[in-house]
């Protein structure tokens, strides 16, 4: 039988869905009989949903999406004149 | 039908053709090879394909996955430009990721930063240095952390050149125009309920720890896996698990104050 501080890692990975075999049996006898560490997936559930509600965390400012478009933009322009400019010959494939 | 016609039929109904690189983008990708596919067939059935010209190769070649898949076949190609590259493709493909990840990025940059005007700084070097790098690229590499570690590592090397921690910044609430727009699509009272629940948890990020910070950002928000993070930090996967499961139990006790969790939230609603 595993014992409370065990379960706490083996909590995030149940979450995550990724916790498998004799560790998620393990995991889930524990649970059964234990009310804290059942509580403690409660609290670890309900962190995850606020986390996951408050998507993106940021949101980048229009300016900068902008910004990084208008280089990217100039980027491939200027790469594709080059590219044309260089390669002036037929090529076989 | 040649050798190398029949190749490009092969490849291009091969699954392994299908680009890897970010999983939120991969929907898109997997329309953007499909469309070339057509394309190619499209430029194929039009002329001869081997008289296609350097002008219309490039769309030939469709993405450069392809392209890598193709020359990574012994003697194919052989015949083809030696130095044949498509950079444009990748920015092309770039400029893409910037476009879904540059929230992310940004989260990313003020979680590390806490001040606006550095963290839009970061993202943009990050973006300028990538696109210089993206030759460096490999197929079916995860761009996503490439680019998260791009950002990480401008911001290192910043803290090293100024030998002093990052100035402190009171943020204020003010939201970018791009969360007006996204506001106006949402229903009113949960945009207000989400725009007030997402300021008390930036509050409550802002109060952790840097390691603590960066962690609950890269895993909770941009979802990178426990490896991924692992390599991006330069530790072990179990490192990052355990340092999670502290940062989330210190960002539980700070939210605890504003934010009850949701069960007890509604049993304090209906009490």
């Amino acid at each position: 039988m595993r014992n409370c501080d065990e379960c706490s890692l083996e909590i995030l990975l149940y979450l995550d869905n990724v916790l498998t075999g004799r560790k998620l049996e393990d995991l889930r006898a524990h649970l059964a009989v234990c009310s804290g560490c059942r509580e403690r997936l409660e609290e670890e559930r309900a962190l995850s949903s606020l986390l996951r509600e408050t998507r993106p965390l940021y949101f980048a400012p229009q300016a900068l999406r902008a910004r990084i478009m208008a280089a990217a933009t100039e980027q491939i322009t200027g790469l594709s004149r080059a590219s044309v400019g260089s390669r002036k010959t037929r090529t076989q494939i | 039908m040649s050798m190398t016609t029949q190749l490009w039929e092969r490849c291009a109904n091969s699954a392994k053709l299908l680009p890897l690189f970010l999983p939120v983008t991969q929907a898109r990708i997997i329309r953007v090879v499909s469309d070339d596919i057509q394309q190619y067939r499209a430029l194929k059935t039009r002329s001869n394909i081997g008289q296609l010209s350097t002008q219309e190769a490039p769309s030939l070649y469709s993405h450069y996955d392809l392209q890598a898949s193709l020359r990574s076949v012994p003697g194919v190609l052989c015949r083809s430009h030696p130095g044949m590259t498509f950079p444009s493709e990748k920015n092309r493909f770039l400029s893409q990721a910037f476009n879904e990840l540059s929230d992310g990025l940004y989260g990313y940059a003020m979680v590390l930063s806490r001040d606006r005007t550095e963290a839009e700084d970061l993202v943009q070097e990050t973006c300028v240095r990538a696109m210089q790098a993206i030759e460096s690229v490999r197929p079916g590499s995860n761009v996503k952390s490439w680019l998260f570690t791009i950002l990480r590592n401008i911001w290192l090397n910043r803290l090293r050149r100024r030998r002093a921690a990052p100035k402190m910044v009171e943020l204020d609430g003010d939201e970018s125009t791009a969360q007006t727009i996204v506001a106006t699509t949402k229903d009113p009272h949960a945009h207000y309920v989400s725009k007030v629940e997402r300021e008390l948890v930036r509050e409550a990020i802002l109060q952790l720890s840097d390691e603590f910070r960066e962690i609950i950002v890269l895993r909770e928000y941009e979802d990178l896996s426990y490896q991924e993070i692992a390599t991006l930090l330069g530790c072990p996967a179990g490192t990052v698990m355990s340092r999670l499961g502290r940062a989330r139990s210190k960002l539980r006790s700070l939210l605890s104050g504003s934010l009850g969790t949701p069960d007890r939230r509604a049993k304090g609603a209906t009490q």
